[in-house]
């Protein structure tokens, strides 16, 4: 940032994410979620694991598309907290924004604590175990060890964010191209080699879960969600976002539905659910032990792999929330301040710095409680819900407020309506998605115990705090500031260098115009 | 140390692996293979083109009218353009503008309509007709064109310059490019 003026210089973020790039971000949350979730999902849905995966990827599909839709025609930084806004207005953006914030804070915390446990699992290979480093901290117990190696992959990776989204794209990009060749290995050579379809069935039959188990296990899988924001994240920073943005999301979305499905059957034909069940930490390597042929070094391979593959997912958090959090500053619902961009990097670093220090609070109050990553895991489906309903009904609603902005990719299964002398095409399938996820949020609220409290408790604070500086600034609180969309939209296609949905837009909006003028003349 | 399973070969599983892989290929393929960004001058040809999605065709000029007709179909046919067909009945001043067209002429118009409807169903685009009633042609056209708000208006003309006919046809030719708020392409047979 220069400042010498003694105001924030805007400078624009660097635009350097590839395809691949913009398709790892995604997939780092997403990916990271079957080392971690895959035995929490088989523990509640049992036989029917595979079904409660499919059903939460039913809506995971829905809301995928509608982030697809939406990012391919606003590529900015903010994601769905940049959509609400646009669509429903600035005091809904910010409880959107607000929601996704807490989830990014405890994507960091979370992955950042998975990805050490991994890496713990090579502690007997140079003589310790990890209940070694427990110690009693007042009325708590600390295990130190785990704690400074979770702080210490936090600040490796908000250096590695400031540096610049290259360097930390890189990272990304290298790691998860392994993570998905050994993910590809592990599921092809344990459905040729150890998979037995009468164990499916025989699980299926005997022990299929409760309903309230299979809710419980669905509104687990549905975790993965998350992910699918990072490539709204990183929009603003991807080549020709318009272009690639549909492809990498829906890549994303299809792939990330087959590993998952693809894992909880694999995992359903080759043991027991019980024996997963018993290993919640660390699933996908019993898993891969069981494989045959593979099986003796699937374990270290796939703890290191987990560890990996956990890493970027906290980087795709530290990435989203500083750029979320530099969007909502841009637009004033948090102060002008985060709008600074380190100047040689070109990298928000104050949003950085914040946020992923709040992620830091939250690792070290999670290490208070008896299960760190149970606590933190807690909260996690909370603000993603809350914010996907939002982002739902944003996406209706800018189908008919903003209908001549190019959709290079639209939602399928449309009914056209006529609207004020044009015809706008009607989501039906956004409908549907909306309806899906308000009822996760109700299941999540209602088996969730520490989510329900601290959730709705993150958003409160949050709001209290737009409304002290909204007032403090002479801005509308539940209204929203005047802003010339159409202006800013020409200029973020400028600068995506998008000309042929720039040069579309600009033919809408001159068609719009003129025929308008011409019915105002006419009357 | 966990046990590997016993090998074991299910043909449905070896059958499931093969499908997974497949798809995570084509999936991954499909998306790796980006189209090519494209130049502003190139987009801006582009888009002023493919921007047209109401194309109007008045059908005044007998036969000439429909190749008129398959000239809109064609530059409407990427972008599923609607074609908006509209036979431009011209009344004499001793008649009431609104009197009832005589059966012939009513006919004519059907049948007009009818044939050009023909040629835009051939290239599976959505026809939309109407007969329009006025003085003089080109002021009926530029009548249609502030109602439906073409985007583009494709005017078929006759190869007469030389005949009355044909300066009849110049003079409403000037009109409509004159006043038409849309672009305007003409389509004169030669001689």
């Amino acid at each position: 940032m220069s400042e010498q003026d003694g105001l924030p210089q805007r400078v624009s973020l660097r635009r350097d994410v590839s395809v691949w790039g913009s398709y790892m971000w995604g997939f780092a949350d997403v990916g990271a979620d079957a080392f971690v979730g895959l035995g929490l999902v088989l523990a509640a849905a049992q036989g029917a694991a595979p079904l409660a995966f499919a059903a939460a990827g039913t809506v995971y599909i829905m809301i995928g598309l509608a982030y697809t839709e939406l990012a391919s025609a606003f590529p900015v930084a903010g994601g769905g907290q940049y959509f609400t806004q646009r669509g429903l207005g600035d005091f809904l953006g910010f409880v959107a924004g607000s929601a996704l914030m807490l989830d990014y804070t405890i994507d960091i915390a979370l992955f950042a604590t998975a990805s050490a446990g991994y890496a713990n699992y090579f502690l007997p290979y140079f003589g310790h175990s990890l209940s070694e480093f427990v110690v009693p901290v007042g009325p708590f117990t600390v295990n130190w060890f785990w704690l400074a190696e979770t702080l210490s992959i936090i600040g490796f990776l908000v250096w590695l964010n400031i540096r610049g989204i290259r360097e930390s794209s890189a990272v990304n990009e290298w790691i998860g191209a392994l993570v998905i060749l050994a993910e590809c290995v592990l599921i092809a050579a344990g459905f040729t080699f150890a998979w037995k379809s009468d164990l499916v069935i025989g699980q299926w039959k005997t022990q299929f879960p409760t309903v309230n188990q299979f809710m419980y296990g669905s509104s687990l899988a549905i975790i993965s969600f998350v992910g699918l924001e990072s490539i709204s994240q990183a929009a603003q920073e991807t080549r020709r976002p318009a272009t690639i943005v549909p492809r990498t999301s829906i890549a994303l979305i299809f792939s990330v539905f087959l590993f998952a499905t693809g894992f909880s059957l694999l995992a359903n034909g080759v043991v027991p659910w019980q024996e997963i069940a018993r290993h919640v930490d660390n699933p996908l390597a019993v898993l891969a032990a069981r494989i045959p042929l593979i099986g003796e070094a699937a374990g270290p391979i796939t703890a290191m792999l987990g560890a990996l593959i956990l890493l970027i997912s906290a980087n795709s958090g530290v990435m989203s929330v500083s750029r979320l959090t530099f969007g909502m500053s841009q637009f004033g619902q948090i102060g002008e301040w985060f709008q600074a961009v380190h100047p040689r990097h070109r990298t928000p670093v104050r949003t950085i710095l914040v946020f992923s220090g709040i992620g830091v609070v939250q690792t070290v109050a999670a290490f208070l409680t008896p299960n760190a990553l149970n606590t933190l895991g807690n909260m996690y489906a909370f603000g993603a819900s809350l914010g996907y309903i939002l982002v739902f009904a944003a996406m209706i609603r800018l189908r008919f407020k903003e209908p001549n902005v190019p959709r290079p990719y639209l939602m399928p299964f449309n009914i056209p309506l006529p609207w004020r002398g044009r015809r706008v095409l009607f989501p039906v399938l956004g409908l549907l998605g909306m309806g899906g996820v308000a009822m996760i949020l109700a299941m999540v609220v209602w088996t969730h115990e520490i989510g329900r409290i601290a959730g709705p408790a993150w958003v409160a604070v949050c709001l209290i705090g737009y409304l002290v500086y909204r007032r403090k600034r002479g801005l509308p609180v539940l209204g929203s500031v005047e802003r010339n969309w159409e202006e800013d939209q020409m200029r973020v296609l400028e600068e995506a260098e998008e000309f042929e949905l720039l040069e579309q837009y600009r033919n809408s909006l001159a068609s719009d115009l003129r025929w308008r003028s011409r019915e105002g003349g006419r009357r | 140390m966990i046990p590997s399973a016993p090998l074991t070969v299910d043909p449905l599983g070896a059958a499931i692996a093969l499908v997974f892989t497949t798809l995570i290929v084509i999936l991954l393929g499909w998306m790796l293979w980006v189209p090519r960004p494209v130049a502003r001058s190139v987009a801006m040809a582009r888009s002023s083109v493919g921007g047209v999605k109401r194309i109007l065709v008045p059908l005044e000029w007998g036969v000439t009218s429909d190749r008129a007709v398959e000239l809109a179909c064609r530059l409407g046919r990427e972008q599923h353009a609607d074609i908006y067909l509209a036979c431009i009945i011209e009344i004499p001043r001793t008649r009431a503008l609104n009197a009832p067209l005589h059966e012939a002429e009513a006919e004519e118009a059907r049948q007009t309509l009818k044939f050009a409807e023909q040629i835009v169903r051939l290239s599976r685009l959505r026809a939309v007709t109407m007969i329009e009633r006025s003085r003089e042609a080109s002021e009926g056209i530029i009548r249609l064109v502030n109602e439906v708000k073409p985007d583009l208006l494709v005017v078929g003309l006759p190869p007469l310059y030389s005949t009355v006919q044909g300066l009849v046809g110049m003079i409403a030719l000037e009109t409509i490019l004159r006043r038409a708020l849309c672009e305007v392409i003409v389509s004169k047979m030669p001689g």
